[in-house]
């Protein structure tokens, strides 16, 4: 189930990032109440694009990023980073991951925030403040370098937290419902300023989210899943150009493409 | 005009003085207690008694102060040392947890009064049993408190060291310990406390100095007012240094703020 024969493949593509082949996964396996997450999924993330993976609650969304992250392994099928497997993937430093809560530990500062994993690698402490001050710039909360995570908004941690992923200087951003804990305002304003960034700092985004309009509106590609089992149930281009600004949320096409994923969610979860 | 110097001042005054008025005013009472009904000085002594008695007691109740002060430190970092080591130990191997919990506990049921002479016919009459007994009884808050803390760690947080480093050392110093800290002051405090009944339970047995052999010889020689002397300093001493430990969490903790 390749994307490269109905994606335009952009200039930069330097092929698939990341490849799930035939990837099961079941909890408790053997036992009594062992529980189907994922079944057969099969989809390759084109190198460099932003692929956003929409499904209800439990469909096993963010079980299928702990795979590509290596948290977890699947009972069959196989998943690959760049051509390795998630563990290698992991060593040579090219997974970053953005949760739905920001993670940023309560004793240090944005500055120390943003370069704690280049300074669990061992980068001189100068050069990864340096790295660090860019992103931090990137994600506009220049000036907050010395404040305490606990004195930022909801919506500036989840900026400090994005700033941490891309300052690893990752080949892959995994993005688990970053957004998700976010008031509706706030959520569509770091909707925007991450695809801002994202032209900034190109690289293979898998975003996961249960937000429709989100989806379409930051994605090259959006995967359905419907759950128990997790399987793929569509995969859609999204051929709406970039780059994308506010207005084209109200775009006919942008409004089709809402639709026809949403008529593929609601199949799933029997709403009529 | 104020300056801001003085206002903080007065601010602290404002702070302290209440309970240090309610203090003076409990002693004034007790002194005109026992004047009014003239209470035997076996039975309570007077505060101005008991302070005259302090006094005669001169040089040597600082050598019984600074001999328990010694035994509450040493045993104390004693203590301390080992409670880390065995709660690091427990989080980190679930086996540990199985073979040292129930020691712990076991630890914690022994009476330690009762085990006090035990140590003296092991290690003599110097001060190694002190410091043991200090230790053994104030290492269990700490070790109970730092287990919690090491647990609290956001699981998260864990998953984003784990994604740039195995090691399970990374995890420990970058994540694990610093979120354990603030647990580990509340263990502290209570670590301080325990350690100061630690040392004066066991100067009850084979000593011949401290603050505990103070109140012992006092008791069995019915100088109430030494007696209290001895306590009055052990308060002193266990409050200075329940502060201290709030000195240091202000100086090296963080807290869950907003």
């Amino acid at each position: 189930m390749s994307l490269a024969a109905n994606t335009a493949a952009p200039a930069m593509r330097t092929g698939d990032a990341i490849s799930f082949s035939g990837v099961s996964l079941t909890y408790g396996a053997g036992t009594a109440n062992q529980v189907q997450a994922l079944k057969d999924i099969s989809f390759d993330v084109p190198a460099g694009q932003f692929v956003s993976i929409l499904g209800p609650s439990g469909c096993g969304k963010s079980t299928l990023l702990r795979l590509v992250a290596g948290f977890i392994q699947p009972n069959a099928g196989s998943v690959t980073v760049g051509s390795v497997d998630p563990l290698n993937a992991r060593e040579n430093g090219l997974l970053g991951v953005v949760f739905q809560q920001p993670v940023l530990l309560p004793w240090r500062n944005v500055m120390d925030n943003v370069s704690f994993l280049q300074e669990l690698r061992h980068l001189p402490k100068a050069k990864r403040q340096e790295v660090a001050k860019r992103y931090i710039d990137l994600v506009g909360l220049r000036g907050f370098e010395r404040h305490m995570p606990h004195q930022l908004s909801g919506g500036m941690q989840q900026r400090a937290s994005i700033a941490r992923a891309l300052a690893f200087g990752p080949s892959v951003l995994l993005m688990d419902e970053p957004f998700g804990a976010l008031d509706a305002l706030t959520r569509d304003r770091m909707a925007f300023d991450l695809l801002d960034i994202w032209r900034r700092d190109q690289k293979t985004v898998l975003f996961v989210t249960h937000s429709v309009q989100e989806a379409v509106f930051l994605s090259d590609i959006v995967v359905v899943m419907t759950s128990r089992p997790g399987c793929v149930r569509m995969i859609r281009p999204i051929d709406l150009g970039r780059p994308r600004d506010k207005d084209q949320r109200l775009s006919p096409e942008f409004l089709q493409h809402c639709k026809v994923l949403l008529t593929e969610l609601e199949a799933d979860i029997g709403y009529h | 005009m104020k300056t801001y110097g003085s206002m903080r001042f007065w601010r602290n005054v404002g702070y302290y003085a209440p309970p240090v008025a309610a203090l003076l005013v409990f002693v004034a009472l007790w002194e005109v207690y026992t004047r009014t009904f003239e209470v035997s000085v076996f039975i309570l002594p007077s505060p101005s008694r008991i302070f005259q008695a302090g006094v005669n007691l001169g040089p040597a109740l600082w050598g019984h102060t600074w001999t328990t002060l010694y035994e509450i430190l040493l045993g104390f970092l004693v203590g301390n040392i080992a409670a880390v080591a065995l709660a690091y130990a427990i989080v980190r191997w679930h086996m540990a947890e199985r073979l040292i919990y129930p020691f712990l506990l076991a630890s914690q049921t022994i009476p330690k009064l009762a085990v006090a002479p035990l140590l003296v016919i092991w290690f003599g009459t110097g001060v190694m049993p002190k410091i043991l007994v200090t230790a053994l009884l104030c290492f269990f808050p700490t070790a109970v408190n730092v287990v919690q803390g090491l647990r609290s760690a956001d699981p998260a947080a864990v998953d984003l060291v784990r994604l740039v480093t195995p090691s399970k050392f990374v995890l420990f110093q970058k994540v694990q310990f610093p979120s354990a800290i603030p647990f580990f002051f509340a263990g502290l405090k209570i670590s301080m406390s325990s350690a100061v009944i630690g040392a004066i339970v066991a100067e009850w047995v084979g000593a011949s100095k401290g603050l505990g052999y103070l109140i012992l010889y006092a008791g069995t020689s019915m100088r109430t007012d030494l007696m209290f002397v001895g306590v009055g300093m052990t308060v002193i001493l266990g409050m200075l240094l329940y502060a201290a430990v709030g000195v240091l969490e202000r100086a090296f903790s963080w807290r869950r703020e907003g």
